[in-house]
């Protein structure tokens, strides 16, 4: 490919946003395996409560669909709590679900003895307009006091996100509205965390240790930990902190606006802690919203790894190119500032213009807001990007499927290594480090071609 | 007919993936989703194990309402172009079923030069196996236009993503009849539209693990007069001996197969000892013997390796579960267990949660099922697991090797060996 074909498929990150803004572009969709539908967000999330049973009203399938993902990579794991539904077949379809769904709602509560019985609908049940309320509204008191329900079917065209929001929106309003009484030392800070999205394992474990170090080293304790098998009491106790801060603030931004409107607990603004620049930008944040009086420039810890970050860049080559092949999201913005960070000069591929309108509320406040900006290479193919790769000499490639082989690629996992905080901060640069120093080989099996 | 009066953890997927699981064996084809887009996950699961293009409509409020044809007919032509397939089919979800849009007539419309067919994937009327013999009814339905009941080719209607080694087994299986002198070909393994043009060249249909493929055979009965036979899972020296001989005596082969049965007979035994001979005694046997075994899963793989276990390997089965999404045929599955295996205590439920409580109050020591099995052990302990259903993705095997057959006999004895003496010595 030649300097003009790929300068003419160089654009800015900000002008594709400003496009998708003023809907005068011609977006074709794309098949995004990690923005399912409503039911799912809402099913999720519902799903960290140990006493929460969720009733799914409609078929059984989507259900079956979502309880063990080797497809997503997760092989490892597997959601064994019960996944209950009605059990639509074309009679539920034709003559209503009504009275299976009052009986099935009878039979939960007997068997499971739960506090909540979360009732969620998909396609079917909505479509037909099934009275999920009417027959909620019909139980014996006892048992009506405890069913929750959400109308979430996928037909509606809500995304993941806003199925996650629907269910924060209905546990919130399920929630006492007084705060929350049991006297708490005014002095101590506090803040909920909220985690990112299908972590699990040592990474999450990491992860969390990670996050509760560096909130201790400026002096504020963790009252929540937003994080699977919480119970509803664990929900409740969220208020009575003074802020809600995120690893993973879009994805937690939901329930942090619940939070916010029914209990006035602020939140931070900040997210994905990943890299040195940003870690330190998430913690100041917290440090100005609770009034602490902490400086983390003079700590120990970040004087080293500032040191290292500058025995990096010489490493690296100041201005040095580089690819970043990623996700479209959060993900992209996060490794961006981190090449931003390490002083080089990135350009990203593989920008789906289809996930950059799914996710709008990420893309305008980082771009269009905080003016967080970027080169985009627009191009998808394997062919195209090894082009480019030529063209730029000798960049540093950002990806996770490696098909370059000779070059330097920096292959971090992010959804299965820690990436946040100071900790995170060293991996990454240790990283980068064997990367430049180990370029990768022909012989491995993980490059194609 | 499914269990409709309680509320259950069901344990099956949605048609949906049934169907792509199947589409999935054809080269070079196609999938349209038309419905919601967490609708496309399970074609995407599909895609992951086989290649297949996916496409789909994301149907949202507007096309409820309004109907989503202008949508499909979209996709159609947009996933034609794009992927270039030599087959696409259009999947219907709950929604698009409801609502009803006209899908044969768009594919009348779109006139492509490609086969492009309709199948139902709705949750509410298909599930993972009824999903893929609708797929499978419908491609032979629309794909085969004449019979050649001379044609002395076989066909072995295929369990498609039954386990992990399933398209080992149904070559290995093909290639074991040619042995005793029989043509045959698996439906619906890595297949062309082309071959699956001639599925109706032939002059015997062979049904061997119902419900799959019982619908094709039915209808291929129906429509062009082939006959079929449902003949046992070919686990095993036994059953495989008994689906050759079922085949032989259908075809009438004018052949005695007697001595070669004997010989491939002898033959697995001389493997066995030999191998056994010159590595190990006999009797860590003794010791698996003692140990509480369980097994997990539908009704002719249940019985089949409770067959091989039991009637081959000298051992006893503690536990059978078998998942069958119809209870209605409880009493007939249990009499066939009570014949091979008196001792064994069988349960047959549609229910997760059912299975999960029998495995963790019983916490057998050998758990044959799939993962998910494996994964509601492995909350409270760890069983010497060995995978013989859909899903099996925790483990990698490049080399597959078949279970069903002579070969398969042995196969299947190494793994179960070696996984037990792993865990317990």
């Amino acid at each position: 490919m030649i300097d003009t074909e790929i300068k003419g498929k160089t654009t800015k990150l900000s002008a594709l946003v400003k496009g998708i803004k003023s809907d005068s572009l011609n977006i074709r969709d794309c098949v995004d395996m990690h923005q399912f539908c409503a039911f799912w967000g809402a099913f999720d999330i519902l799903n960290y409560f140990n006493d929460v049973v969720i009733l799914v009203h409609g078929p059984s399938g989507c259900l079956g669909n979502r309880r063990y993902l080797p497809a997503m990579g997760y092989h490892n794991e597997c959601d064994n709590k019960p996944h209950l539904s009605t059990s639509f077949t074309n009679k539920e379809v034709v003559f209503g679900g009504e009275k299976k769904l009052i009986d099935s709602l009878m039979e939960v509560d007997k068997q499971y003895k739960s506090k909540i019985i979360a009732v969620i609908t998909n396609c079917c049940a909505d479509i037909i307009g099934d009275d999920v309320e009417g027959c909620i509204e019909g139980l014996p008191e006892d048992l009506r006091k405890k069913v929750i329900y959400l109308n979430t079917g996928g037909y509606s065209g809500k995304s993941y996100r806003r199925g996650t929001e629907m269910a924060f929106k209905l546990l919130t309003k399920s929630l006492p509205s007084k705060k929350y009484e049991e006297s708490a030392n005014s002095e101590s800070k506090m803040v909920n965390v909220f985690l990112r999205r299908w972590i699990g394992g040592q990474t999450k474990q990491e992860e969390i240790t990670e996050i509760k170090r560096m909130l201790q080293i400026i002096g504020v304790e963790v009252n929540q930990l937003f994080d699977q098998g919480m119970s509803i009491e664990d929900f409740y106790k969220m208020q009575k902190a003074q802020l809600n801060v995120a690893a993973c603030l879009f994805f937690g931004m939901g329930l942090f606006d619940e939070l916010k409107n029914k209990f006035n607990v602020a939140y931070s603004e900040s997210t994905y802690p990943l890299g040195l620049f940003a870690t330190k930008k998430w913690l100041n944040e917290i440090i100005t919203s609770l009034n602490l009086n902490v400086n983390i420039d003079e700590l120990q810890e970040v004087k080293e790894l500032e040191r290292k970050r500058k025995e990096l860049i010489s490493q690296i080559g100041k201005g040095r190119h580089c690819i970043i092949w990623t996700q479209t999201g959060e993900r992209m913005i996060a490794l961006t500032k981190l090449a931003y960070e390490l002083e080089m000069d990135p350009i990203v591929v593989g920008v789906e213009p289809a996930i950059v309108k799914d996710k709008f509320p990420i893309f305008e406040k980082e771009v269009l807001e905080d003016g967080f900006d970027v080169k985009v290479f627009v191009t998808k193919y394997i062919e195209d990007v090894q082009d480019l790769i030529e063209y730029l000499g000798d960049p540093i490639i950002f990806c996770n499927n490696n098909y370059y082989p000779g070059r330097t690629v920096f292959k971090y996992k992010l959804a299965q290594n820690p990436i946040y905080g100071f900790n995170g901060t060293r991996k990454l640069y240790q990283a980068m480090h064997d990367s430049i120093n180990n370029k990768s080989s022909k012989y491995s099996l993980f490059v194609e071609g | 007919m499914r269990n409709t009066t309680l509320c259950i953890d069901s344990i099956e997927k949605c048609g949906i993936l049934g169907v792509s699981q199947v589409i999935a064996q054809i080269e070079n084809s196609s999938i349209v989703v038309h419905g919601p887009k967490g609708c496309v996950y399970p074609a995407y699961e599909a895609s992951i194990l086989y290649p297949l293009n996916i496409n789909y409509t994301e149907m949202c409020e507007k096309t409820i309402v309004f109907g989503g044809e202008v949508e499909v007919s979209e996709k159609i032509i947009d996933e034609f172009y794009e992927n270039q397939p030599d087959l696409m089919a259009v999947v219907t979800t709950c929604a698009s079923e409801i609502i009803g849009d006209d899908i044969d007539g768009l594919i009348k419309r779109a006139d492509l030069p490609i086969p492009v067919l309709r199948i139902d994937g709705g949750g509410f009327l298909n599930n993972q196996t009824s999903g893929m013999n609708m797929a499978m009814r419908t491609l032979v339905e629309k794909l085969c236009k004449e019979a050649d009941l001379s044609n002395p080719t076989v066909n072995i209607l295929s369990p498609v993503s039954m386990n992990s080694c399933w398209q080992e087994d149904m070559t290995y299986l093909v290639s074991l009849l040619a042995e005793f002198g029989i043509m045959a070909r698996p439906l619906f393994c890595n297949a062309s539209v082309e071959q699956i043009g001639k599925y109706a060249h032939t002059c015997l249909n062979v049904v061997i693990c119902p419900p799959i493929g019982f619908e094709t055979a039915e209808y291929m009965k129906k429509a062009f007069k082939i006959p079929y036979i449902t003949l046992s899972y070919p686990l095993g020296m036994e059953k495989t001996e008994a689906f050759i001989k079922g085949i032989a005596e259908t075809v009438q082969l004018n052949k005695d197969i007697t001595h070669l049965l004997d010989e491939k007979r002898a033959m697995v035994k001389s493997k066995f000892h030999n191998g056994m001979g010159r590595v190990n005694s006999v009797r860590l046997f003794e010791y698996i013997k003692q140990l509480n075994k369980m097994i997990v899963g539908p009704p002719e793989i249940a019985l089949a390796f409770t067959n091989i276990i039991t009637k081959e390997y000298e051992d006893s089965i503690g536990r059978v579960i078998v998942k069958d999404v119809s209870n209605e045929q409880e009493e007939e599955i249990k009499a066939k267990f009570a014949k091979i295996s008196p001792g064994t205590d069988v349960l047959v439920t549609n229910d997760n949660q059912i299975i999960k409580e029998e495995i963790q109050n019983n916490k057998p020591q050998v758990l044959l099922g799939s993962d998910l099995e494996y994964y509601f052990a492995k909350e409270l302990y760890e069983p010497a697991y060995i995978n013989i259903t859909y899903p099996g993705a925790r483990e990698l095997n490049f080399h597959k090797r078949p279970f069903l057959g002579y070969d398969g006999t042995l196969n299947f004895f190494e793994v179960w060996y070696n996984k037990i003496i792993n865990r317990y010595y």
